[in-house]
């Protein structure tokens, strides 16, 4: 494993202050109740565009990975579950070994590479399935039980995976779209 | 305001880096395992605000202890009375919200009053690698340019014509995506890239021990709030 040099780290800062900006920008949406359901493609979407121009500065094994770490630990400063830092570190390694068999250069690989990278904010969302009961109990507080029944028929236990191939889905199109807005935009800018 | 790391007044009495690390996964612990206990819930809200009452950020506190009382408010005498789907909606979204406050404030506590250096320091001494440090002090350091960025895009949006509201918003989602993000973009990279021409000339990638002058360590009130946190933390048990 070759050694990251600073060059490597500072940028690994940047694309992580901008990931978490843009996705920190799309979990607002979640206050409109209508789009709760679709934030997770919707993150992964954007996070898309940053995260392409990021894979053209990356060369070595490890950078991808510490983005996952990076942006799990900023996550977690700012009000999600501790569950974020771990499915960072693991969905942040598959997603590094993924593009790095591709020499980081294969698109093919890069894009699903990118899926599986947007994993990383899943432990966000864990707590739904994970911490079933507490999560039930508090909603019961508020409105009884046959209403925290309701939202929990709503999001039954089979549920995970829907979540997880939307996660991987919207990680994918957003490396379609990454590409594009590179290919429109960044070349003629010289920044690719 | 001096709402980001970097920026740090020494007034009052402020814990060390370490301990609000400490008492962020602690709460952060908390809250997630103990989502139904409003009794809980309100003792973490006084123990976030102590601390803003003791590093002097009064107008913080009271604040944050209005909203949460309104937000109380709320909750007891107005949702109850909600009915339908989207209620169910919008009042699980808020619920969520209302018990994540004191893992936020925390958070908030945690930027507003940790310098950059101060972090570095502390983070050396807990032995987290360079890799971690490196970037994490760049991100806080591009906090404030990129709030600045994206505020004067959105202003020049505006002054072309395809403002950020939400009508557009809502008829060409990609194409705001794309006004906003792509000038972002440009500019914070390149201000990357001149941020790593500068840090090299300082010769940071020399693999020594740097020396830092900021001076941490634990006081009477680290252990206090540590010792407060462990307490609370026991509370899952009972």
């Amino acid at each position: 494993m070759a050694k990251l040099e600073i060059k490597d780290l500072i940028n690994v800062g940047i694309f992580g202050v901008l990931y978490y900006v843009i996705f920190y920008a799309i979990g607002m949406l979640q206050l409109i109740p209508v789009l709760f359901p679709f934030c997770p493609i919707l993150m992964a979407i954007a996070g898309g565009i940053p995260f392409m121009l990021f894979i053209t500065r990356v060369e070595k094994f490890g950078m991808i990975t510490l983005m996952g770490i990076i942006i799990s630990i900023l996550i977690f400063l700012t009000g999600m579950s501790y569950l974020t830092v771990i499915t960072g570190i693991i969905f942040a390694i598959l997603g590094d070994l993924v593009i790095k068999s591709g020499n980081y250069k294969d698109f093919k690989k890069i894009a699903i590479g990118t899926g599986v990278f947007s994993l990383w904010s899943f432990g966000g969302f864990l707590p739904l399935w994970v911490m079933r009961d507490s999560y039930k109990a508090m909603m019961a507080q508020g409105y009884g039980v046959e209403y925290a029944n309701t939202v929990f028929a709503l999001v039954p236990d089979w549920s995970i995976i829907a979540y997880v191939i939307m996660i991987v889905v919207g990680g994918i199109i957003g490396a379609y779209i990454g590409r594009a807005m590179l290919k429109k935009h960044f070349e003629r800018a010289g920044i690719a | 305001m001096a709402y980001i790391l970097g920026v740090s007044e020494n007034n009052g009495i402020i814990l060390d880096p370490r301990t609000k690390l400490l008492l962020l996964i602690i709460i952060n612990v908390i809250v997630f395992n103990k989502l139904d206990s409003h009794l809980m819930s309100i003792l973490l809200i006084f123990f976030v605000t102590s601390l803003f009452i003791f590093s002097k950020k009064y107008k913080t506190a009271i604040v944050s202890l209005a909203i949460y009382l309104s937000y109380t408010l709320v909750l007891m005498y107005i949702l109850p009375h909600l009915t339908g789907f989207l209620a169910i909606l919008i009042g699980s979204v808020l619920v969520m919200f209302y018990k994540l406050m004191p893992i936020i404030l925390m958070g908030a506590y945690f930027i507003l009053t940790t310098g950059v250096s101060e972090f570095v320091a502390s983070m050396e001494k807990i032995h987290m690698p360079q890799e971690i440090i490196i970037p994490l002090s760049v991100v806080f350091r591009f906090f404030p340019t990129v709030v600045e960025e994206v505020k004067s895009i959105i202003d020049c949006m505006k002054i072309s014509g395809i403002g950020l509201n939400f009508k557009n918003l809502i008829t060409r989602p990609l194409k705001m995506l794309e006004y906003l993000l792509i000038p972002l973009i440009i500019s914070i990279v390149k201000g990357g890239d001149e941020l790593s021409a500068a840090v090299l000339t300082r010769s940071m990638d020399n693999p020594v021990q740097r020396t830092n002058i900021c001076k941490i360590g634990f006081h009477w009130q680290d252990y206090l709030y540590i010792l407060l946190g462990l307490l609370l933390l026991m509370g899952l048990f009972i």
